[in-house]
């Protein structure tokens, strides 16, 4: 690409509209969570269970008089089950004016992406979290799974 | 794709140590103080870091801990630089400041993103670069400093990890100051 045509595209990037989003870890994957969505990241309380509640929903929480309902994304997403440790977060996302947390393994960093940096269709076939999915971006260190959570809160699978 | 920041992960040593203890008040004698009255034998703190500098919260006062949106309501006309905007939160519209802009030394703080948000028990939000884990600081592991006139909202200094002891309500009460305008509308 010639020098003037480069300056162009660079120049048509910067003018992209960025959106925001915090990465977390899930098995060994590193998923990105809007950060419009994002209420707040805080480390396990109690979490009272629910009985006869979806599989993947762990329970609920008291958060400062609001009572708000945990999800095991790990599950809700067909991966592996894990003990819970220090690194153990729940991020409390609103969605559709649903406010739910979502215990992720980790939480790692706040990226800005322009919109060229997201493929929307990702080849992510047979995968159990496909259907949660809206797109990947391609990070120096590996994908970033970006997570649709309309599609988390709703159901082919119930809702909760 | 612009990488913002780490959210885990405090740095801490190098020449840190030293700075922090010529943050201490010049006025305010060097050894170390008794702990403030209802400290408690051990001080639960959230660190997190701004400008390289960490600056530890009590776990008390802290409300709640979010990533920066992309923009927030603007600031009043007039305000400081270090006064960021707006967010809405609960149905409210809440300052944010740049805790090191604001809090340290001109030349000091470093340019942002801040990309992490500390809402502090009251009305102040905190935008710093990283918020590490809970820390049990006990009392013989903070230098306690008495209040002084220059930053009053400093209430010691930590050794390990590395960082400045906020005193939240003081520092609401500093910010409230230092922001002058129209804060109750921002």
């Amino acid at each position: 690409m010639s020098e003037p045509a480069r300056e162009v595209q660079d120049e048509a990037r910067a003018e992209e509209p960025t959106s925001r989003w915090v990465t977390v870890r899930l098995a060994g994957e590193t998923y990105g969570i809007e950060v419009l969505n994002v209420q707040e990241v805080l480390r396990v309380p109690e979490i009272a269970p629910v009985p006869g509640a979806p599989h993947y929903v762990l329970g609920i929480i008291n958060l400062r008089g609001h009572v708000v309902t945990v999800i095991d994304t790990r599950r809700r997403f067909g991966l592996p089950p894990a003990e819970h440790d220090e690194q153990t977060r729940i991020v409390i996302v609103e969605v559709d004016g649903q406010v739910f947390g979502m215990v992720v393994d980790s939480v790692a960093e706040v990226v800005d992406l322009r919109r060229s940096d997201i493929d929307t269709a990702p080849a992510v076939d047979g995968e159990e979290a496909a259907p949660y999915l809206q797109g990947v971006a391609h990070l120096d260190d590996g994908l970033l799974i970006l997570i649709d959570l309309h599609r988390v809160l709703e159901d082919g699978a119930g809702g909760f | 794709m612009t990488r913002v920041r780490s959210a885990v992960g405090m740095e801490g040593g190098g020449g840190l140590a030293g700075y922090l203890d010529d943050l201490l008040d010049e006025r305010a004698p060097r050894e170390a103080m008794p702990a403030p009255e209802g400290s408690g034998q051990r001080l639960e703190a959230l660190v997190v870091e701004a400008g390289g500098v960490g600056f530890a919260l009590p776990q008390a006062a802290v409300e709640a801990v979010l990533p920066a949106p992309t923009r927030l309501a603007r600031p009043p006309r007039g305000a400081p630089a270090w006064l960021l905007g707006r967010l809405v939160r609960g149905g409210a519209r809440r300052p944010v400041a740049d805790l090191a802009a604001a809090l340290l030394p001109r030349g000091r703080a470093g340019a942002g993103p801040r990309p992490w948000l500390v809402a502090l028990a009251g009305r102040w939000v905190l935008a710093c670069d990283r918020v590490g884990d809970p820390v049990a600081l006990g009392r013989s592991e903070v230098r306690w400093r008495r209040p002084g006139e220059r930053r009053p909202w400093l209430a010691g200094v930590a050794s390990a990890p590395p960082a400045l002891v906020v005193n939240p309500t003081r520092l609401a009460a500093w910010l409230d100051a230092a922001a002058g305008c129209g804060t109750e509308d921002a």
